[in-house]
């Protein structure tokens, strides 16, 4: 039986998920902001505006940014350091590892923000403070990866053959 | 435009790839923007209704102890409509010609009166109910010049108990209503019965005598609430979507 006509053994070949660990990372973004915006309902005290736009900008930035990094991940044409490769697979972990703590974060302030004694809003403050430090960065780093991951590039080998 | 998506890295403009991928990005935004702003904008929306209720009981205590005088704020389920006046000699409780209007405020369309097991509008949908011996005079306050309210005397209007076991979810300053009778004005969200809607309770003097306004939300024994009880929460509050 010959295997190696019915399975394409090229390392090269894209994988058409890229979107997913996109959208997964787009989507977690939701839970992390809009959790405790949703848990201040728990409350008398009305949501303030102000959170809200900040949250859903927060969300909607995210987006954008993921969406152009990984479009210039899949664009670029410059040489990725050893330490980062396969990007692919180092881009699905960190989305993964990103989406984890998203949803850490909003269902922790969900849970415990309403209960906490500087506030539900002081909490999410903090909490989204580390956000924007530690989680888009890394966002951005996997989407950039992925897009790396995700295209078929000319080998030097490949040409010259 | 490239239909496979996978060209080398160093040519021009979107594959097709690139744009369902974008898309793909953009519908999720969209669906999840309007799937939680769909969550926040209803509790707010129904929040908002019941805390001009509660401002309203607030504000006619406020003119009881101001003008030193008995004041009535009456809710009339048939018109939806909150009334609030000064009582003059004789105190009947019922606004006569010459009392004139401290307040008037339509019930907020999206809120359903109805208490937790009567119909909508039903008799026990505002539980303040019978004074000086009448039991016609029903669905009104009645504030004192010091404060506190003059005690309904309906089976329906009186005061609640505390609940027998505190837990987490029923804190101490929670309120337990007796099947048979709890004063209150009942506010829900939708107009059908059993847990899965959103019941709010604005009571005043629910254990003394000072005028003091609650505003409690019912947590159903499935939801957190003791068993056998019918308890009502202060926040934070679980909501049923």
């Amino acid at each position: 039986m010959e295997v190696g006509g019915l399975m394409d053994t090229s390392q090269y070949r894209p994988q058409r998920t890229g979107w997913v660990i996109l959208v997964l990372m787009v989507v977690s973004n939701f839970v992390a902001w809009m959790e405790p915006v949703v848990s201040v309902t728990a409350g008398v005290e009305p949501i303030a505006p102000i959170q809200l736009k900040l949250s859903l900008g927060a969300c909607i930035l995210a987006a954008a940014l993921l969406a152009a990094t990984w479009l210039t991940g899949r664009h670029s044409s410059s040489l990725l350091p050893r330490a980062l490769h396969p990007p692919r697979l180092l881009g699905f972990r960190i989305a993964l590892t990103a989406a984890a703590v998203n949803i850490a974060f909003g269902f922790a302030i969900a849970t415990l923000a309403p209960y906490a004694a500087v506030g539900a809003y002081r909490v999410s403050i903090a909490i989204q403070a580390a956000w924007f430090v530690f989680v888009l960065p890394a966002e951005v780093v996997s989407a950039y990866l992925t897009g790396r991951g995700t295209v078929r590039r000319s080998e030097p080998s490949a040409q010259t053959a | 435009m490239n239909s496979l998506g996978d060209r080398p890295a160093s040519s021009g403009g979107f594959t097709s790839v690139e744009l369902i991928v974008a898309t793909a990005i953009v519908v999720s935004v969209f669906v999840f923007t309007l799937a939680y702003l769909h969550t926040i904008v209803r509790r707010e929306r129904m929040k908002t209704a019941v805390r001009e209720i509660y401002s309203l009981v607030l504000a006619a205590r406020m003119q009881a102890v101001r003008r030193d005088a008995n004041v009535v704020l009456q809710i009339d389920l048939a018109k939806r409509e909150l009334t609030t006046w000064a009582e003059s000699a004789p105190a009947n409780f019922v606004r006569d010609a010459s009392e004139s209007l401290l307040n008037a405020e339509s019930l907020p369309s999206l809120v359903s009166v109805r208490s937790i097991s009567g119909p909508a509008d039903g008799a026990d949908a505002v539980a303040f109910d019978g004074y000086a011996g009448d039991p016609a005079l029903v669905d009104r306050i009645v504030f004192g010049s010091d404060g506190a309210i003059v005690r309904p005397q309906a089976a329906n209007s009186c005061a609640p108990r505390r609940p027998t076991t505190v837990t987490g979810d029923v804190p101490s300053t929670s309120v337990n209503c007796l099947p048979t009778g709890c004063r209150g004005i009942y506010l829900a969200d939708r107009a059908t019965g059993g847990p899965n809607r959103n019941l709010f309770r604005i009571s005043v003097d629910d254990f003394g005598r000072v005028g003091k306004a609650s505003l409690l939300k019912w947590l159903p024994p499935g939801q957190g609430g003791n068993a056998g009880e019918r308890d009502f929460v202060p926040p934070p509050w679980k909501w049923v979507d």
